[in-house]
């Protein structure tokens, strides 16, 4: 196995991350920038359930918005300090993810994708029934920034580099797993699970332990969203979000890492692509345009590159590389 | 969507068995209807191994066509044929782009696609038909009928009625006709199926298409009993979902049973808990069936001899 230092695409990434906040161009792009890296998180997260260990989930949106109310509950109305609220929601969260994934991963394929499913439309629901914890429709507002010190990351530019550290710190961490002793041993869990078995890897254990990884990936990627927007309320965490992330992981492409900001990346331009171009239109028309192209483009993606964007394109390079002499 | 109606005077009837009644006599016309969205899962699934995520997308179409066909005054069983056809037609669309990436090893390409084809039908029937929830006269008189003191809409019997038939032409299908043996014999070995001459891909095509026009009864029946929009979908696929799981993904007739049983659970939940939690109740029972009999409640008790023909 070929193995390249971490550094060679690690200096590129960093200096990119370092300029990007400083070159896009108004709020609105920062902003953007900040649901990128934290939707990276989350997809993240799912990429490694998926792609690696073969496992369907269409309930990550729940565990984001346990991480989102976890914070905000424990902070505003517990008045528990910023940091500590966010890794009590992650510990929380990845505690629960032990106790459903117990029974739920012994599923697989579609039995699954509706076990989770039921997961997230059961989370989203109490979200938005149990009013007394957690505001019901209305939400919960007043949510404090993360600081450290006395620097406040109060704003869209110091939210933006906050959440892309948070992206970065996630994806080096994955990057890193896949390759070790886990990292294989997940490969060969999707590959053939019986294999995997007979060689005397912990099948249930390893799937476990990844679906509870997604869920504190997705917990603080809620947590921070929470704490950089100070307002959420339970649309924001409805069943779509889950599908949302299933799409994303699905146009990033699964099993590379890199499947999870790239697929995040295009998924949020795309929804921004059709916002400018539905501009002077109707506002009931942009929603029909934006949900008839989106529609359109998964079905298309499905069908032309079901290996997802970012194998499409290393395909696409690694044959540019292969036919030009060295 | 919304809940089909209760009579205003069921609430204040005051004796807790009287409310106890109206709820279940509820339940079964809603189960009745998630059992109707079931069958469609269960005859596709059947036949070509895909969970269709777009199911709900057949009762929602078809409904919201039955509206705009009786504000034309079509009679209504010429409505309801033609409502089947056009649902049937963009069953079989669904069948194809669907069959196109699923080579029968990941479920994943076809769950994408088809939870693509659900929104891009959203969309569609948002331009066609805008955001507001829509309805239609009921097909006889709007007036309940009172049973031991519990409301009971014409309209709900109509459900009931038409669910029980959809369910044994189903059955009737899959076990006594030549074209439903070769339709089935695809789901039990596909390499098999092909080897004796039986076009794969187009039973998987026949199977979409069916279920489509199944969905569209469905809808056109439920409509008056409730209302329609274009986001109505979500609700009735996952609904459709719960009951399939619950009485047996491979059996119509468990599906549907399934259905009525959790219609009336999740009615009684919705009533005695609170808003939102019929669907909650819906879940968790699916999830317990999911984890402790995978086959469904029903599977046994209707032996259709799926898969040990």
């Amino acid at each position: 196995m070929k193995r390249r230092p971490a550094l060679v695409w690690l200096l590129p990434l960093l200096v990119v991350a370092a300029i990007l906040p400083r070159v896009v161009p108004g709020s609105f792009a920062l902003t953007l920038l900040v649901f990128i890296s934290l939707y990276s998180m989350v997809t993240l997260g799912l990429q490694l359930v998926l792609g690696y260990a073969g496992q369907i989930s269409i309930g990550q949106g729940a565990f984001m918005g346990i991480g989102a109310y976890g914070y905000a509950i424990l902070a505003v109305k517990q008045h528990v300090p910023a940091w500590p609220a966010l890794i009590a929601a992650a510990l929380i969260n990845v505690a629960i993810a032990y106790i459903i994934g117990k029974p739920i991963l012994r599923l697989s394929g579609h039995q699954l994708a509706l076990a989770t499913l039921a997961f997230g439309i059961i989370v989203a629901t109490i979200l938005a029934q149990a009013t007394g914890l957690t505001g019901g429709a209305i939400g919960i507002s007043a949510i404090p920034n993360l600081a450290v010190g006395g620097f406040a990351f109060n704003d869209d530019m110091r939210n933006a580099y906050l959440a892309e550290g948070f992206a970065i710190a996630s994806l080096l961490l994955a990057h890193n797993m896949m390759r070790s002793r886990i990292g294989r041993a997940l490969q060969a869990l999707n590959a053939s699970p019986p294999a995997a078995e007979s060689l005397g890897v912990d099948v249930a254990g390893h799937k476990l332990h990844i679906f509870a990884f997604s869920a504190l990936l997705a917990s603080l990627a809620g947590s921070l969203y929470a704490a950089y927007l100070t307002y959420i309320s339970p649309d924001a965490f409805s069943i779509f979000l889950s599908v949302e992330i299933l799409v994303m992981a699905s146009v990033g492409g699964m099993a590379t890492v890199w499947g999870a900001p790239i697929g995040a990346a295009a998924i949020f331009l795309l929804h921004d692509a059709l916002d400018n171009i539905s501009k002077g239109l109707p506002s009931g028309t942009v929603s029909i345009l934006q949900t008839v192209i989106f529609g359109a483009v998964l079905i298309a993606i499905m069908i032309f590159v079901p290996e997802g964007l970012t194998r499409g394109v290393i395909k696409g390079v690694e044959g540019l590389r292969s036919s030009t002499p060295l | 969507m919304g809940r089909p109606k209760t009579h205003p005077t069921a609430g204040t009837a005051g004796l807790a068995v009287g409310l106890t009644l109206q709820f279940v006599i509820t339940g079964i016309a809603v189960g009745a209807m998630y059992g109707l969205v079931a069958l469609g899962f269960v005859i596709i699934y059947n036949v070509t191994g895909i969970v269709n995520f777009a199911q709900g997308t057949f009762p929602t179409l078809g409904g919201l066509i039955m509206v705009s066909f009786a504000a034309a005054h079509l009679p209504l069983p010429l409505a309801l044929l033609l409502d089947a056809l056009i649902v049937a037609l963009v069953g079989v669309g669904f069948g194809a782009l669907a069959s196109l990436t699923f080579k029968g090893e990941s479920p994943l390409p076809p769950i994408i696609v088809t939870l693509g084809l659900s929104l891009a039908f959203e969309g569609i029937c948002m331009f066609v038909w805008s955001f507001n929830p829509l309805s239609y006269p009921a097909f006889t008189g709007a007036n309940a009928l009172y049973v031991l003191g519990a409301a009971v809409y014409p309209q709900a019997l109509w459900v009931i009625g038409i669910a029980l038939i959809l369910v044994l032409l189903t059955y009737g299908f899959f076990e006594y006709t030549y074209l439903g043996k070769a339709v089935r014999a695809c789901s039990i070995n596909r390499r098999a199926a092909r080897l004796v001459g039986i076009d794969v891909n187009l039973m998987a095509l026949l199977a979409f298409g069916l279920s489509a026009a199944t969905g569209a009864i469905a809808g056109a029946v439920i409509t008056p009993l409730t209302t329609i929009s274009f986001n109505s979908d979500v609700t009735l696929a996952v609904n459709g979902f719960a009951a399939a799981i619950f009485g047996g993904l491979e059996n119509p007739m468990a599906a549907v049973a399934g259905g009525i049983v959790l219609g009336i659970i999740s009615t009684l939940a919705q009533g005695y808990i609170g808003n939102g939690f019929d669907v909650v109740a819906a879940l968790v029972l699916m999830l317990i069936v999911l984890l402790s009999r995978p086959q469904g409640v029903f599977a046994n008790i209707f032996t259709a001899r799926v898969k040990a023909a």
